[in-house]
């Protein structure tokens, strides 16, 4: 008997070698996740604490009678769920409360979400329904706070703003998925006639830990520590921030200089870090934004005469509690920043555009306004009403702004203010700071690898004249005068392609510099190629940050090529308020490169200091930077699994 | 050390030192006192140095008891309120955990 034993026990060693490692044969290894990550602020810790190792029967729930099995008669877990979101089955708040019970139960130790694009789900919003309520305007307004009479994103889910104890996945890979399926659910874990699977069951092992834990404060003060065991100081968290970017024609040069601000953001905030396409919210409105800036520049010298500056400023964080235009407005009140508060005449913002066929709306407060504000802003939209063509600006019905950096200036002083919108009283994006936010229905003309876009497509329309009415009211409301604009369609159409659709296209290779990766790894994606996601403030001279490609796009937008500069002279150019950026440029000889000279400048968007006694501590928002064991996840196959948990 | 070796006279002298060595904020040492001498102090047939043999492995025994007693009631108290201390219980790491509280 022992005999045998130990020959079978050969037979299997033999068997393992054959495939090289025994882990080989166990295990197979699943490409093409993205991690839920932690973030930690001075209270609380949100997101996905994850596990350093997470093992659960793997079940598959694709339709609603699975999602009935599994409620009834699934007893053999703990499981890792697999769900499959689709038109038939799609991910409904009373599902995910089913989940979030699961989880609290420890009936559910992981969880996977496959995303294969756009057309699968409907509507899909991981946002509150009144995202950013706890620090905006209306906070300590008793009948407006907590937006009781207002649902902006009435498909929020919340999940954004919860804490998990377990890793949440999402595989975005078609073909690993199907192989997951194929090996583990069809093969061993589906039920058949409605009985549960005989062991051995096959189990899903997930390792992602978080490195931080507990709050802000503890995070940071174990990150700054040495053990005599450890070593050195491990770098557990690292906070969360992102720059503002900021150009202007053509300064204010003078203190007394009036300013018109305008505003947008370019980073949003979804619940997988390398998911986050962000096409409506927000870059819809920084598209528009750059649009505007480049109609503007042949208006400089006219501004100047009128002692107006306008200046550009988009904003990277403000989906965690407007974290970036709260440290500009500290800034600005600590006269940090080279506008006063003082010089502002007027601020307008340019929140999510694309989503509506021929209308946009414009938000102004409403609540404890002074009649000359009141009267100021009134005066401004009809401006813009004025100057609308096919696409009607229409008054919100709205008291109260909608989620806007423009509530962070409000909450210092009384200033008149816009917000242009594409929604009315409730978001019109169904997808608000989801991975499902890529309008890529809207480019879906556009062949993936164009590497210029030759001819204008209706969102490119719709964008432009959006940004066409706003040019020219804005030139108005700045100069007194009207003047016939033109924005650059083709602009708008290359923009819009590549920041939603490729990055590896003519117009963002011109503009970077030479030593940028367009395309540094993101290749494996499903159709977009650069995460918006708000994330840790990295050095600009990376050669894959978003904030470096939108000081690029910024710069272009508001500057000149100038052709007769030589690299160093571009990089020391400094006169008056211009700078010089040294990128690839339009040469036909590539190794070139040429110098864009603009007004461009940077502000940084981390919470203001480390100072826990500071007010503003409440800002800092930290995230982790590492994983004990990063990706690609390993998932186990076929392990055998004895004495299973019985769930009562 | 074979103890069965070694006079009774000399025993009692190692469980003094034994003895006297706890009070330098080890009381493994009395616990390792009180196992090695227990045969001789009490189950052995007696012996002139039985008697004052007895009384520090009796004490040893105890003193032992209340060391490690205090030992544990320390680690329990200090991983319980550890994050409570804030700063003050995080410099008494020597492993930072990673991923937990």
């Amino acid at each position: 008997m022992l005999i045998l034993l130990y020959l079978s026990f050969l037979t299997c060693l033999t068997g393992a070698i054959e495939k090289n490692k025994l882990s080989e044969k166990i295990y197979i290894s699943l490409e093409g996740s993205s991690v839920c990550y932690l973030r930690l602020n001075r209270e609380n810790t949100y997101g996905c604490k994850g596990a350093e190792s997470a093992v659960g029967v793997l079940f598959y729930m694709d339709n609603a009678a699975r999602q009935q099995w599994f409620k009834n008669n699934a007893r053999q877990g703990p499981y890792t769920l697999l769900i499959n979101p689709t038109k038939n089955f799609p991910f409904t708040k009373e599902l995910m409360l089913e989940i979030r019970q699961y989880i609290n139960d420890k009936k559910v130790n992981s969880l996977l979400v496959t995303y294969f694009g756009n057309s699968t789900v409907e509507q899909f919003s991981p946002e509150s329904t009144c995202p950013n309520h706890k620090y905006d305007l209306y906070s300590n307004d008793d009948s407006y706070k907590d937006c009781l009479d207002y649902n902006w994103n009435v498909q929020g889910t919340n999940w954004l703003n919860e804490y998990f104890e377990i890793p949440i996945l999402a595989l975005y890979k078609a073909d690993q998925v199907e192989k997951l399926i194929d090996i583990c659910w069809k093969k061993r874990n589906e039920p058949k006639n409605d009985q549960p699977p005989q062991s051995p069951l096959c189990a899903v092992e997930i390792k992602s830990q978080m490195r931080g834990a507990v709050n802000a404060e503890v995070c940071l003060r174990r990150t700054g520590k040495t053990t005599n065991l450890n070593g050195e100081s491990k770098e557990l968290c690292t906070i969360i921030g992102a720059r503002t970017i900021i150009s202007s024609y053509p300064g204010p040069l003078l203190q007394e200089d009036k300013v018109i601000l305008v505003l947008a953001q370019y980073l949003t905030l979804t619940m997988f870090e390398t998911l986050a396409p962000g096409a409506n919210n927000p870059l819809s409105g920084m598209i528009t934004l750059l649009a505007v800036a480049k109609a503007l520049k042949t208006s400089e010298k006219e501004l100047q005469t009128h002692g107006r500056s306008i200046v550009f400023m988009l904003f990277g964080g403000e989906t965690l509690d407007y974290l970036s235009s709260t440290k500009l407005v500290f800034d600005m009140k600590n006269k940090n920043f080279f506008i006063d508060k003082k010089q502002i005449e007027l601020i307008v913002e340019l929140s999510q555009l694309a989503g509506s066929k021929d209308q946009i709306y414009m938000h102004t407060n409403k609540i404890n306004s002074s009649v000359a504000i009141s009267q100021a802003n009134e005066k401004i939209t009809q401006k813009f009403t004025e100057y609308s063509k096919n696409i009607a600006f229409k008054e919100a019905k709205n008291n109260i702004l909608p989620p806007a950096s423009l509530q962070s200036f409000l909450k210092w002083f009384e200033v008149p203010g816009v917000v242009l919108a594409d929604h009315n009283t409730e978001f019109i994006n169904k997808f608000y700071n989801s991975r499902y936010d890529t309008l890529l229905d809207e480019l879906r003309d556009l062949p993936f690898n164009t590497s210029f876009v030759n001819k204008s497509f209706p969102l490119a329309k719709k964008i432009s004249e959006i940004a066409e009415t706003i040019t020219q009211t804005i030139y108005s409301l700045a100069t007194n005068k009207t003047k016939t604009v033109n924005v650059d369609e083709i602009y708008v159409s290359n923009l819009l392609f590549c920041l939603l659709k490729n990055n590896s296209c003519d117009l963002l290779r011109e503009i970077i510099p030479t030593d940028f990766n367009l395309t540094a790894g993101y290749g494996d994606k499903p159709t977009w190629t650069r995460d918006w996601h708000l994330s840790v403030q990295q050095s600009l001279s990376r050669k894959i940050s978003t904030e470096q490609l939108v000081l690029s796009l910024m710069a272009n937008a508001t500057g000149i090529f100038s052709h007769n500069v030589t690299e160093k002279q571009c990089n020391s150019y400094n006169t008056g308020n211009k700078t010089g950026l040294w990128v690839n440029g339009f040469e036909i000889d590539k190794s070139v490169g040429m110098c864009i000279i603009s007004a461009i400048r940077h502000h940084s968007g981390l919470s203001p200091g480390y100072d826990p006694s500071s007010i503003f501590y409440n800002y800092l928002s930290h995230k982790d930077l590492f994983y004990l064991q990063p990706q690609p996840t390993r998932f186990l196959i076929m392990a055998i699994r004895s004495g299973l948990r019985v769930h009562g | 050390m074979d103890l069965a070796k070694v006079s009774n006279g000399e025993k009692l002298n190692i469980c003094r030192k034994y003895f006297y060595g706890g009070f330098g904020l080890l009381p493994v040492l009395w616990l390792v006192n009180f196992v090695w001498f227990f045969r001789d102090a009490f189950l052995k047939e007696t012996f002139p140095e039985q008697k004052k043999l007895r009384q520090y492995v009796t004490i040893s025994g105890i003193l032992a008891l209340f060391g490690i007693g205090i030992v544990v009631a320390w680690a329990i108290v200090y991983q319980k309120y550890r994050l409570d201390w804030g700063e003050a219980g995080d410099r008494l790491l020597f492993v930072i955990p990673v991923g937990k509280p």
